[in-house]
């Protein structure tokens, strides 16, 4: 698979396939503290100077400690948010400006698998009703009773046993409710799923059924994947490429040995130091203390420089002065935002 | 886990039973005796209420001071003619009790629906919309709420003239706003939930959003409310009543009854007690059928109450076999 990821700049090639999404330069601002009581609420600024590709069929993880803007990413592609700045192509169509009526019908496209499986799921609608609920917004079924076989063909998709379809999700387990929302993320067939850590809040042991079923489904039908988690190994078990963020801006993107293997950023090290090793005769070093989280604060005053400036080893005068963007290793899918690498 | 493993009973059928056939229903509600009870007896005030006339032994208008406060028939100085007494003015008890679940109930019901109905329709919108229509609409539920409420009832009477119905309007009007706010309350918390994200994600609009996803999940609390604020409208009604401001003469109400025969209470217990004893068995008996209806409209509860029956039968068999 040809990638042409990050930004596209002068000297780049012309992108050879048409890639499904293509975001650049993507910004969003939240409001944050009030320098005055009843003045303007000033900006944050959460994500900033995001560029990537997503070919068909690909998945790309995004990973990052909580408070980078990973789910906030995939809420703006969504366009569940507001955009700042920047631009979003998705299969050829520019949809960085939609009246609301057009995104809503973008969600036959663009589809979500949330989180959390016990409170995503409408607790008074039965498998049939949730799963067959895209097809009746969007026009396909006329009620739920006509979209029934549709769903039961659904949920052999998902490996559920269709004799479920009239239960009530509280009967099901964390896993199975996972898959009933892949079910119902599937039933418009998408050509993009955001999956906001789909499977973080379930049990250790389901997860990996649910990371299969995810690759299966994707192999079957094609569907790209922005994967957002931030367990490392299930990560680069699914994922052709990673994207690693770090305080809304992207630090690191790279295919996933090259990023495990050789990580070129130093916040890329040090989160991969952050892994613990399960065998006690292979011993990585100590690693370095974690970064602070970010606070709000921080990010409203942080003028140009990097924003891992304070936190990182290998830190240089030129750090604090300039914020270094995200740019292509020479003779390399390796995209880099580092002055050092 | 498998679902097939165990027969499904009719109880987990997926829809509730007031949608299926009525017999499903009623035997739903017969294993619940006390809901049955309460529903039993909500049936029989209904029935009263429409067939008073033919009921009623005496017109319940019908005066006779020489008859005056006649106790009970079975007590000392009863009479035969009047079951329940009569009270000051001579007129029958029993007969005024009859057609009094007439005016209260016609009123405390419409009321609960007219003001239940504008209350969470209004909530809803500020709930979900948010922004500047969530201050409009909560400003005005803010006037309305300082406002001294019986100050408002006898003003809008005093301008549209007294009866039955001006009572219903009137109090609608200014009993409205608990049922905004405890809407709006909740549908703010329920914006933030995954599930309705996710309706939002399929592209759901935001009618079906909120007909699908908020309302059905708003009605235990909704329930508990209209109950509480049925009864407030009941004894409200007999305020505005004994003022001369809600039902009128010769018609009559269990709250018009207990104001007019609260002044003879040392001397004569019977024209009060049993308008009283009338509310008060009503509100227990919607009480106890809204709360098995609580269960009911909620899949997860209503199968743990499914669960519970089968348990406690099969423990019944078992200990009548050993």
């Amino acid at each position: 698979m040809t990638r042409f990821p990050g930004p596209i700049r002068a000297q780049d090639p012309a992108p050879a396939p048409l890639p499904l999404l293509s975001v650049r330069g993507l910004a969003v601002d939240f409001d944050g503290p009030r320098s005055r009581i009843w003045g303007p609420p000033s900006r944050v600024r959460v994500l900033e100077d995001i560029s990537f590709d997503l070919a068909p069929g690909e998945t790309l993880g995004l990973v990052g400690e909580s408070g980078s803007g990973k789910s906030t990413l995939g809420r703006a592609v969504l366009r569940r948010l507001p955009l700042a700045d920047g631009r979003i192509v998705f299969d050829g169509r520019d949809i960085t400006h939609l009246p609301l009526a057009e995104r809503r019908a973008l969600s036959r496209d663009i589809q979500m698998v949330f989180q959390d499986p016990y409170t995503s799921l409408n607790p008074r609608m039965t498998v049939l009703e949730l799963i067959a609920e895209p097809l009746i917004v969007h026009g396909l079924a006329p009620g739920p009773e006509a979209a029934r076989d549709r769903v039961a063909e659904l949920l052999r998709l998902v490996n559920l046993p269709p004799e479920n379809i009239d239960r009530f999700p509280h009967g099901f387990s964390g896993g199975q409710r996972q898959r009933i929302g892949i079910a119902r993320a599937l039933a418009l067939r998408p050509k993009l799923i955001i999956a906001d850590e789909p499977v973080s809040a379930l049990d250790v042991s389901v997860r990996a059924q649910v990371v299969n079923l995810m690759q299966d489904l994707q192999q079957e039908l094609g569907i790209s994947y922005l994967f957002v988690a931030h367990d490392l190994s299930i990560v680069r078990h699914i994922s052709h490429r990673i994207a690693i963020l770090h305080r809304g801006r992207m630090v690191e993107m790279a295919d996933c040995d090259t990023l495990y293997d050789s990580p070129a950023h130093p916040y890329t090290s040090t989160l991969l130091q952050a892994v613990p090793e399960p065998d006690p005769r292979h011993r990585r070093g100590t690693p370095t203390a974690p970064p602070p989280a970010p606070r709000m604060a921080d990010l409203v005053m942080e003028g140009g420089a990097c924003r891992y400036c304070r936190s990182c080893p290998k830190v240089a005068d030129r750090c604090h002065a300039e914020a270094p963007a995200l740019a292509r290793q020479p003779g390399r899918d390796r995209w880099v935002a580092c002055w050092e690498a | 886990m498998s679902a097939t493993d165990f027969p499904r009973p009719a109880a987990l059928r997926p829809r509730p039973a007031m949608l299926a056939a009525p017999a499903g229903f009623l035997a739903e509600l017969w294993k619940d005796k006390a809901a049955f009870a309460g529903f039993a007896f909500l049936i029989l005030v209904v029935l009263v209420a429409i067939f008073a006339p033919v009921l009623a032994p005496h017109d319940p208008a019908a005066q006779s001071v020489l008859s005056r406060l006649t106790p009970p028939a079975w007590t000392e100085r009863g009479s035969a003619a009047h079951l329940l007494g009569t009270d000051m003015l001579g007129r029958d008890v029993f007969s005024r009790l009859l057609h009094g679940a007439r005016a209260s109930l016609m009123v405390g019901v419409s009321v609960v629906l007219l003001a239940g109905s504008a209350g969470v329709a209004l909530g809803l919108v500020a709930g979900y919309r948010g922004g500047r229509t969530d201050t409009v609409i909560m400003r005005v539920v803010d006037v309305f709420v300082a406002f001294p409420g019986l100050l408002l009832t006898l003003l809008l009477v005093a301008m549209i003239g007294p009866s039955t119905s001006t009572m219903i309007v009137v109090l609608a009007f200014s009993n409205w706003m608990i049922y905004t706010r405890l809407v709006r309350g909740i549908v703010l918390s329920m914006r933030a939930t995954p599930f309705i994200e996710a309706a939002e994600v399929l592209g759901c609009g935001p009618g079906r959003i909120l007909r699908l996803h908020i309302l059905p999940n708003l009605i235990p609390p909704l329930l508990t409310l209209a109950i509480l604020e049925f009864t407030n409208i009941l004894l409200a009604e007999a305020a505005l009543s004994f003022l001369g401001l809600g039902v009128q003469p010769p018609d009559t109400s269990w709250g018009l009854d207990i104001a007019n025969g609260k002044n003879y209470m040392l001397i004569a217990w019977w024209p009060i007690t049993f308008p009283g004893l009338a509310i008060a068995a009503t509100v227990l008996s919607v009480n106890l059928f809204a709360s098995w209806l609580r269960v009911t409209t909620d899949p997860a509860e209503r199968e743990k109450r499914h669960a519970r029956g089968r348990a406690r039968a099969l423990r019944r068999t078992s200990s009548e076999n050993g």
